[in-house]
């Protein structure tokens, strides 16, 4: 709905959706594997759902969102799909007996809740025959949301040794964008914000307009930039970089607002899992019997007070309140466009990037928020106006040439959280591995382009499964989250086994296809294994 | 995870993830001690609210005694899903190789001040190297600075190393055996790396470049001489950002794109 009077700011609100390839067909009770079903039910489910309820409501909704390669490819996954009906059926058996025993007392709310919650996810996943990617598509062709890319695997491009993999991690995931919601993208999320000189050319190659860099990847750009982060700047090649409003980040997350450590929220900490009767819980729990999150969690923040003195969690307050944040966000937002807007002597557009699962898994109100945020944005005639990446520069097409610094989001600026003792040691194999895929790359592909001799008609094709299978293998070792959780200190060893997982079957087929002797039966084990990229083509690596 | 970000989180919250790391006496701890227990320990990350994944990955490693994975990579051939229980620890992962066989010295950027150099020398090379440096030589790692050449002393069997570096300059490295003579005896060359700038930059001048979306389509559809024919909803679906510089003029346009497109400088705006 367009405003009345000309905004006085643009807020480009970004959520970053993104999991690593976690796929095991091997094991129906992979532990992993509950990272994405806890983010569907908990955040890609009650997002998308409040974006619908926003349309329904004629309310302008204008988000900027990346669903990145690898976690579309989960969610367009048969396998993983059946996975999560079967784990969601199990819990919704254990959510139904929760209605009952909670009858009475102040957990009853909640335990509808979460009830009537798992039985709508249900509901979704059958409206969309298991594939979220088809709600996402259409909440994109609603306008709702201007879906972006996100580097292939997620790979930490400032880290890559050669043009040729950075270039594979961007035209990789621009390719399977195409296949998931049909169209190109116009902007992509530099896995964790990496950026380095450079980058920008192999993002206009690919047919991309935009992408975002870190508060100081802007400050510190060369030569200084005008209007600061305040509007985006074109690269030397004709790219627009956004920058991270360092403000917006602060007022969801400082100690004085702190939105997600209001006493009425969810308590994250407790958690049916560890508070119910062995007994009665066991046979929701993995088979292994340890007591881990199940989801159901009956209790609010209260204040600063040990777990076992917290009070019981109730629904409808939570969400009043969620809105009343939500509102404080943007009349915030109001208050700093109009100085900025005064300081710079134009109407400011504040970037304000989020990782998405935080909203809903970690922050249980999180979407509600998000959705305030919009309806507030509607009941102030939108003087600061939502707007997505192309959408703004669509209207604001002259801009400063400024190169943007190498830079990231993460803790310090650059490189360290990929780059410290705890992780350093992967470089040495993902670096080669990158050249020995090039290397393959080019000595091939020519003879399997001109292969014509049908008596070899088998061999060929062996031979580039086999280089497209390497080619799978380099990307997903190179996922910046086994780095980013070995620093972190949290999954570790799931973190170390993909990396050298991924690295051995890499390097067993690097000498399967230079020793021209490819065993079939272990390339289909392993084409079985790791399926992310069906449609990959190594010879992007050339 | 920085000192800000955990001040932001509850007491509760804090000794939750003090609990997880492994904190002992953190109960008893206060806010501020809780944090000086917890940033040593989370040395870096993206922090626990920008990125959940971290939360989500935290709560499934909780038990830690049960390992975090449940299954084993076992070589069987698929696709038959092997019905396996939980393992009993964590499945470290399939072997990989320790060397390449090849010499090679890689500088990586970790932060405007720092390097990364990793290398690998083959004890052929080592030997060949050494026989010329002879007896009780030196391992040196030469960092080539804009100000000339440093020379420190490493040990070639740790395989690694990381250098105090200054921000905004180019640096290559070498690894040499120096022999009792001084002279060096090269071993491996690295790669070039660029550190960023650690402040604002001190040009000013600013120019202005405007993004033609629409041009470029008009005038392929125009049918000139010279462009393809139309073909106008494809090339309408597939277009990229065709830019236009319009205005700043002179100075570098070496920078700028110089690609067959229409990109040309007009004018500069000096900063006010």
């Amino acid at each position: 709905m367009p405003p009345d009077l000309a905004p006085i700011g643009h807020l480009l609100l970004l959520l970053h959706a993104h999991l690593p390839f976690v796929r095991h067909p091997e094991d129906p009770y992979f532990l992993e594997e509950q990272w994405l079903v806890e983010a569907i039910t908990e955040t890609y489910i009650p997002l998308l759902s409040r974006l619908e309820h926003l349309i329904q409501d004629k309310v302008h909704v204008r988000l900027t969102m990346t669903w990145s390669p690898p976690l579309c490819e989960m969610l367009a996954d048969p396998l993983l799909q059946a996975r999560y009906v079967q784990r969601t059926q199990r819990l919704l058996e254990l959510a139904e007996q929760e209605v009952p025993a909670k009858a009475g007392t102040p957990f009853a709310d909640s335990a509808v809740m979460y009830r009537d919650h798992l039985r709508y996810c249900l509901e979704v996943m059958a409206r969309f025959g298991g594939n979220l990617v088809r709600w996402v598509r259409e909440l994109m062709e609603a306008g709702a949301i201007e879906v972006i890319t996100c580097t292939a695997t997620h790979g930490f491009l400032p880290l890559m040794l050669t043009h040729e993999a950075k270039r594979a991690q961007i035209e990789i995931a621009v390719a399977n964008y195409r296949i998931h919601f049909g169209r190109a993208p116009k902007g992509i999320w530099l896995a964790e914000c990496g950026f380095t000189p450079g980058v920008d050319e192999l993002l206009k190659a690919a047919g991309l307009r935009y992408f975002f860099v870190d508060t100081h990847g802007i400050y510190y750009g060369e030569p200084r930039p005008r209007y600061g982060v305040f509007a985006p700047v074109y690269t030397p090649c004709g790219v627009a970089a956004f920058g991270r409003d360092a403000d917006s980040s602060r007022s969801v997350w400082s100690a004085e607002s702190g939105y997600p450590g209001d006493p009425l929220y969810r308590e994250f900490y407790r958690d049916l899992g560890y508070d119910g009767e062995y007994p009665y819980i066991r046979k929701f729990l993995h088979p292994d019997g340890v007591r881990r999150n199940l989801g159901l969690k009956y209790h609010r923040i209260t204040g600063q007070i040990p777990l076992h003195d917290k009070a019981p969690y109730s629904p409808a307050p939570a969400y009043a309140r969620a809105m009343e944040h939500g509102d404080h966000f943007y009349q915030q937002r109001i208050h700093q466009a109009s100085m900025l807007g005064e300081l710079i002597g134009r109407p400011p557009i504040i970037v304000s990037p989020y990782d998405a699962e935080l909203f809903g898994h970690w922050w249980f109100e999180g979407p509600q928020f998000i959705e305030s945020i919009f309806r507030a944005a509607h009941a102030s005639n939108h003087c600061v106006m939502p707007v997505t990446g192309s959408e703004y520069l669509a209207t604001h097409a002259v801009n400063q040439v400024v190169m943007p610094s190498a830079s990231s989001w993460g803790d310090s600026g650059y490189n360290g959280v990929w780059l410290n003792p705890s992780n350093d040691w992967i470089y040495r194999h993902l670096n080669i591995a990158e050249e020995r895929m090039i290397e393959v790359a080019r000595r091939f592909s020519a003879g399997l382009a001109t292969t014509a001799d049908p008596s070899r008609a088998s061999a060929p094709n062996d031979l580039r499964d086999a280089l497209n299978q390497m080619a799978r293998e380099l990307l997903l070792a190179q996922s910046s989250d086994w780095a980013f959780i070995m620093t972190t200190n949290t999954t570790v060893p799931y973190a170390v086994r993909r990396t050298k997982d991924h690295l051995n079957r890499f390097t067993s087929l690097y000498d399967m296809v230079l020793g021209n002797r490819i065993d079939r039966q272990a390339l289909r084990d392993i084409a079985w294994r790791d399926t992310i990229f069906v449609e990959i083509d190594f010879r992007v690596y050339c | 995870m920085t000192a800000e970000k955990l001040m932001s989180l509850t007491v509760t919250d804090l000794r939750a993830l003090a609990e997880r790391h492994g904190i002992s006496g953190h109960a008893r701890m206060r806010k501020d001690q809780l944090i000086g227990a917890l940033l040593p320990v989370i040395a870096a990350g993206t922090s626990i609210p920008k990125n959940a994944k971290d939360t989500a990955a935290a709560k499934v490693s909780m038990p830690v005694a049960a390992g975090s994975s449940s299954s084993s990579s076992r070589p069987t051939p698929g696709p038959t899903p092997a019905n396996q229980p939980s393992a009993a620890g964590p499945n470290p992962g399939l072997p990989i190789p320790e060397r390449y066989g090849s010499d090679r010295l890689v500088l990586l950027m970790q932060d405007a001040h720092h390097i990364f150099a990793y290398w690998e020398i083959t004890p052929e090379t080592f030997a060949r190297v050494a026989a010329k440096a002879g007896a009780h030589a030196a391992h040196v790692l030469i960092l080539h600075t804009p100000s000339g050449p440093e020379q420190r002393d490493i040990d070639l069997r740790g395989g690694n190393y990381y250098l105090s570096v200054a921000p905004g300059a180019t640096y290559r490295a070498e690894i040499s055996l120096r022999s009792k003579d001084g002279v060096l005896h090269p071993l491996a060359v690295s790669n070039f790396v660029q550190t960023p700038q650690a402040g604002p930059s001190p040009r000013s001048d600013a120019q202005w470049l405007g993004i033609d979306e629409t041009f470029h389509e008009l005038l392929a559809m125009a049918g000139l001489p010279g462009h393809e024919p139309a073909g106008s909803l494809t090339r309408l679906q597939a277009r990229a950002g065709e830019s236009q510089l319009i205005r700043g003029e002179a100075g570098s346009s070496s920078g700028l794109s110089s690609t067959a497109r229409t990109s040309s400088l007009l004018s500069k705006r000096p900063d006010g």
